[in-house]
């Protein structure tokens, strides 16, 4: 059952097992994707996802009630990389789409996934570069920030994901924003 | 780039940003002193912090706020100005409200889905309006705009409540006052038929000139019709799914009331969440932890934690037990109101007239100061009049207005001296050993008996009282017992030979109690008398 090894595997990471993380993440990444999928076919024209819905969804679906608070910071951890991935992905294959000319059809994934954000208001891959940045830097402010753009999550949560003070996230963040703002404008 | 030169980054771009913009430029100067690298990175970071125009970074918005809504321009009569922040169920916009020359706070609740709902969150805002306190944001308006409902609120300008706590370490006193006001907020809502549910830090304002303003009421609760059904089934399944459609279990969950896991929330919830609050701002922690969801609702079922015992010392235990009261697992043995609690917490802050939690402390010291000065003088006025010659009948006298003055003392300052279980005790047995000698002296000197065998069985009596009541006192009172009881046995041989030893006996013994006299320990302050606990 999903269910139950997502959450064996969380709480498996939680007591030390890092290696067992790369294992979460290809099952998060799988169910961003479907629901995605099944969102977009019953919403009307022209509407976009949430990315935090999409990522509640799945936290619903993957984990159960017996998997501690703990735990779930590296559940939200593994789907801010997994919204990063299928963002990055997209704009990639959008790219080389451009680039190639031929006239191939959009697949149901890609469409999905283009709703999901207005990806136009930002340059998805010039950030994804300024954030590895921030990672290699700032490790933390980094953290912070992927959750930020990638699952929405408020500056409240983050902080009680984090079991750190929301003066502390707030920091962070701002720290974040101007130095991806700095990279972006390079 | 090294390691430490990162983390000097942020921590100066970390400070720099706390600061004025105009005092930032010479505090830069002075904390980047002979580092221009340093301060070049800092200074390109700040011109990108401070550039608001900067492309939105935000790819996934909160969950208030969606892809597809952008900010609107006018709702209602009111033009937008900016957005605040996102509260409860929407966006929440500065906004301007021309008619009456005032900026407002809007909040706008984006298609409260089918009309039921619709309606339904109508009532729920309608409700809030009713609310008259100075302590909840007052509400100016409620309205549809479309499928939009939009709530036009007082803009209160200040920070939220856990921001306010976060900032700076605060005097008990401030904490209990900002709490006494939100408390009053609630209360007034419950008057008016209105539950909050969400209480908690964050959806208070500590506005610029110190109140306290409850926000939020309800609302939440009105989105989502078909919660109430599926919370009927409290599996933890369902209840995550619940909670996490609402965003707040996403990290640790720290103010799920027990009704929260039944689904019957109440009046009383609203109370639990309070004092949740109120402990974790007083005591630095929650009163329940669980790491899952099951272990939580056990703890929650259990009952608070006690309290840090180096923390609880610190405050009174009035506030003590009334939160630990508002924290029962049965509804029923809470407080019967949000009102019975707060003038509880009230009376509380009438007393401590000091900022400083150890005002308790210092009372006690005073009020032992007075009756030592007042004793002092009583024996010296006994010695003017006596010539140094014993006599019963002015010393009876004497006693007489001792024990007087120990009645005002105690009526004086009796929420300070009678607020704990041994101060009562040690207060009695004072009384007891006044009490017994008047009416010994007055017995010998009514039957004329001898003045020397009257103080000995004096000085044996007291004896006798000091060392029983020694049993049921705390050891660091031993001192003190042991000091009198020695003047006492040396006043049972030769009781006109040591009355020149009597004041410097209570002196010492009272100046060691004053030393030793901490503030009452936490098994006393929860354990402590059931009797003066109100029941229901």
């Amino acid at each position: 059952m999903l269910q139950e090894s997502v959450s064996r595997i969380l709480e498996e990471v939680r007591e030390g097992r890092a290696d067992v993380a790369r294992d979460l993440f290809p099952v998060v990444y799988r169910e961003l994707k479907a629901i995605a999928q099944r969102r977009l076919s019953a919403l009307p024209a022209g509407q976009t996802l949430q990315p935090t819905a999409l990522v509640h969804e799945a936290f619903i679906a993957l984990v159960d009630g017996s998997v501690s608070f703990r735990s779930r910071a590296h559940f939200f951890g593994a789907a801010a990389m997994a919204m990063r991935d299928i963002l990055v992905d997209n704009a990639r294959r959008k790219r080389a789409l451009k680039r190639g000319g031929g006239e191939r059809p959009v697949e149901l994934d890609e469409a999905a996934v283009t709703a999901v954000v207005d990806a136009d208001a930002v340059d998805v891959l010039a950030l994804e570069d300024a954030m590895q940045k921030l990672r290699a830097a700032h490790p933390r402010q980094a953290d912070v920030a992927m959750l930020r753009v990638y699952v929405g999550a408020s500056e409240a949560e983050i902080a009680a994901l984090h079991e750190v003070t929301e003066r502390t996230v707030e920091r962070d963040w701002r720290f974040a924003q101007a130095f991806l703002r700095r990279e972006l404008a390079r | 780039m090294s390691e430490a030169h990162r983390e000097r980054v942020f921590a100066i771009f970390a400070e720099a940003i706390e600061r004025a913009p105009s005092e930032r430029a010479a505090w830069l100067d002075e904390a980047c002193r002979g580092e221009p690298a340093l301060r070049s990175e800092v200074d390109e970071l700040l011109a990108f912090d401070a550039e608001t125009r900067a492309p939105s970074l935000r790819l996934a918005p909160e969950r208030e706020e969606r892809a597809s809504d952008a900010v609107p321009e006018r709702v209602g009569r009111y033009t937008i100005d900016r957005v605040l922040g996102a509260g409860g169920m929407g966006l929440v916009y500065a906004a301007h409200d021309k008619s009456l020359g005032r900026t407002v706070a809007l909040k706008l609740v984006r298609g409260g889905g089918d009309a039921v709902s619709r309606a339904r969150l109508l009532r729920e805002a309608q409700a809030m309006a009713r609310i008259a306190s100075p302590f909840v944001v007052p509400v100016y308006e409620v309205g549809l705009e479309g499928d939009d409902v939009f709530v036009a609120m007082e803009h209160v300008d200040g920070s939220t409540l856990s921001r306010w706590l976060d900032a700076e370490p605060r005097p008990q006193r401030a904490i209990l006052e900002r709490f006494i006001e939100a408390g009053r907020g609630l209360a007034a809502a419950h008057k008016a038929g209105v539950l909050h549910r969400d209480f908690k830090g964050s959806n208070v304002l500590v506005g610029s000139d110190g109140r306290a303003r409850v926000l939020d009421f309800g609302l939440a609760r009105g989105i989502d019709p078909d919660l109430r059904s599926r919370v009927g089934d409290a599996s933890s399944a369902t209840l995550d799914a619940k909670i996490t459609a609402h965003g707040s279990l996403m990290g640790t969950p720290g103010y799920l009331s027990p009704e929260h896991f039944t689904g019957d929330f109440r009046a009383e919830s609203d109370q639990w969440r309070y004092c949740a609050a109120l402990y974790r701002a007083l005591f630095g922690a929650l009163p329940c932890e669980g790491e899952t969801l099951a272990s939580l609702r056990e703890s929650v079922s259990r009952g608070p934690k006690q309290p840090p015992i180096e923390r609880a010392s610190e405050f009174d235990p009035v506030v003590v037990r009334a939160v630990m009261r508002g924290l029962s697992p049965d509804p029923a043995s809470r407080w019967p109101s949000m009102d019975a609690l707060v003038s509880e917490l009230a009376s509380s802050v009438a007393v401590s007239r000091d900022a400083d939690p150890r005002a308790f402390r210092r009372q006690k010291q005073w009020a032992l100061a007075i009756v030592g000065a007042l004793g002092a003088l009583n024996y010296a006025v006994q010695l003017a009049r006596t010539g140094g010659r014993f006599d019963l009948r002015i010393s009876l006298r004497s006693i007489a207005i001792a024990f007087f003055v120990l009645a005002v003392m105690c009526a004086a300052f009796r929420r300070t001296l009678l607020s704990t279980r041994h101060n009562r005790a040690l207060l009695s047995a004072f009384a007891l050993v006044l009490a017994t000698m008047v009416v010994h002296r007055a017995y010998g000197v009514l039957r004329g008996l001898d003045v020397v065998d009257v103080l000995r069985i004096d000085a044996l009596i007291c004896l006798t009282v000091s060392a029983v009541s020694a049993i049921a006192l705390e050891r660091w009172l031993w001192g003190t017992v042991a000091i009198m009881a020695s003047y006492l046995a040396l006043s049972a041989l030769g009781p006109l030979a040591t009355q020149a030893l009597f004041p410097a006996a209570l002196l010492t013994s009272a100046a060691l109690a004053v030393w030793n006299w901490r503030a009452p320990t936490l098994r006393e302050l929860t354990r402590d008398d059931t009797d003066r606990t109100p029941s229901r």
